[in-house]
């Protein structure tokens, strides 16, 4: 008789022991198919940031390129067109059958065309950058935009130029254009402070304007805020960081981070 | 008034369920407050059932079945996140097992036996209801959950895990009374259902703490 309990409460407890085991192996099925998910879910996000990755470099390649063209077009045509036009200005001057003053005038014009020209030409021209130091481009840039008299861009730099990779000098100065062109067509600013520090490490390089600032989260969930995202994608393409910060009537702080290799 | 060691973890879990009750209700677990309350009641009536007059504690454990069934089915129900068509048919199928509970309480094995047949029905039901649960939380979610930090997870893990020894043990109650099943002289129930209901009311505990911490992040 004692037996035959022992069987039954042997028999209950197995039953309760495999419906645990039952129950537990469908706990852990769950953690399994958890898990797969989310490498699964990992693995997607990191093609997709590979993926706008790629694409982001093959639009920059097409940019690059086009400025070339553009470079190249301004200096062989439109460049050689102007200076033919000044030669022939300078017959004429000789041959004094014109106003001379008024010659004078239209000569100074097309030679400040032509350096303006070649000015845009150089700050267009991928491998120009590449082969000057960053410190040089952006120094030419300024000057560029100071020659125009609306905006006073002043820059300080600390430390010496390292060497920086030309993929990221390329970049880094890109950035410096964006930056420079947003305050030209939307700040409305009068004084332009650009800093550029190199430290051990890496680089920063800071850009302060007067202007009239925005709202940098509105901006960059807005359609307009795309030359924003550039700024901050371009920075990102090459390991860097780009951070902008603004409150309207407060100006704008654009500080690029990047590390030299 | 006799007090048995498993029923500590039950009032600690009452106790945590009203200082966790705001991360209950954002939680929608709310209703765990009048459920841990029914439970301590009974479990409190029902180990001091003499002191009140009675010959035995089943009436209470029967009345504690139909009492607190629609509350766990109510849980059960706001865990699965139900979309409008599949509630009606969800409320149709517990209402319909209350009314066999209720059927069998007043028609079938009596309120004076232990309702064997309404617990095994019930438990089965939340056997299911709890495996949906957690199926629906891992395969609905896009993304990976962290389980240890998901009180639905912890909640429907023990309810599944509780339903299964219950549903033997109890289910098979008046055939272990009737042949003195029994280890180390207690009954089979009493040997392993204490420990069982301290480990659940724990776990409750934890999940518990947990809607209250989600609710602060």
């Amino acid at each position: 008789m004692q037996d035959a309990k022992d069987q039954v409460v042997f028999t209950i407890i197995a039953v309760i022991i495999i419906l645990l085991f039952l129950g537990v192996l469908f706990l852990v099925m769950l953690f399994y198919y958890n898990s797969k998910k989310g490498q699964m879910s990992k693995e997607k996000q990191l093609m997709r940031a590979t993926f706008d990755k790629q694409l982001l470099q093959s639009k920059l390649e097409i940019q690059e390129q086009t400025f070339d063209m553009i470079s190249q077009e301004i200096h062989d045509n439109v460049g050689q067109i102007l200076s033919l036009a000044k030669v022939q200005l300078g017959i004429m001057e000789q041959k004094q059958s014109v106003d001379g003053e008024l010659l004078g005038n239209v000569k100074e014009s097309i030679s400040l065309a032509m350096t303006e020209l070649r000015d845009i030409a150089k700050s267009l021209n991928s491998e120009r950058i590449q082969h000057l130091s960053l410190q040089d481009s952006i120094g030419q840039e300024i000057r560029r935009i100071n020659r125009s008299g609306f905006i006073k861009v002043s820059s300080d730099v600390q430390g010496t130029e390292k060497n920086i990779p030309d993929q990221h000098k390329l970049i880094a100065f890109r950035i410096v254009q964006e930056g420079f062109q947003n305050i030209i067509k939307h700040a409305g600013a009068s004084d332009v402070k650009v800093a550029i520090r190199y430290l051990e490490d890496g680089m920063f390089i800071t850009i302060f304007d007067n202007g009239v600032g925005f709202d940098t989260e509105t901006a960059l969930n807005k359609r307009e805020g795309l030359g924003i995202q550039n700024i901050l994608r371009r920075a990102m393409l090459v390991g860097g960081k780009a951070e902008i910060m603004s409150k309207p009537g407060e100006g704008t702080t654009l500080q690029i981070k990047m590390a030299y290799v | 008034m006799h007090i048995a060691w498993y029923e500590f973890f039950q009032i600690i879990c009452l106790c945590v369920a009203i200082y966790c009750w705001r991360g209950l209700k954002a939680c929608s677990l709310l209703a765990f407050i009048p459920l841990m309350l029914v439970v301590n009641i009974t479990e409190l009536t029902a180990k001091n059932f003499r002191a009140f007059g009675l010959t035995s504690n089943y009436l209470m454990y029967n009345l504690y079945l139909l009492i607190s069934t629609p509350f766990l089915f109510y849980l059960a129900g706001k865990m699965l996140f139900l979309t409008k068509r599949e509630a009606i048919v969800y409320y149709i199928v517990c209402l319909l097992c209350l009314f066999l509970a209720f059927v069998n309480f007043g028609f079938i094995q009596g309120s004076q036996v232990f309702n064997s047949y309404s617990l095994g029905l019930i438990e089965c039901m939340m056997i299911v209801f709890s495996g949906l649960c957690l199926v629906r939380l891992t395969v609905l979610d896009q993304e990976e959950l962290n389980f240890m930090k998901e009180p639905y997870f912890w909640i429907n893990s023990l309810n599944l895990l509780f339903g299964l020894i219950t549903l033997v043990v109890l289910g098979l109650h008046s055939y272990i009374l009737i042949n003195h099943i029994e280890i180390a002289h207690r009954a089979l129930y009493d040997a392993i259902l204490p420990a069982v209901n301290a480990i659940v009311y724990a776990g409750y505990s934890y999940a518990f703490i947990l809607c209250r911490t989600q609710r602060i992040r």
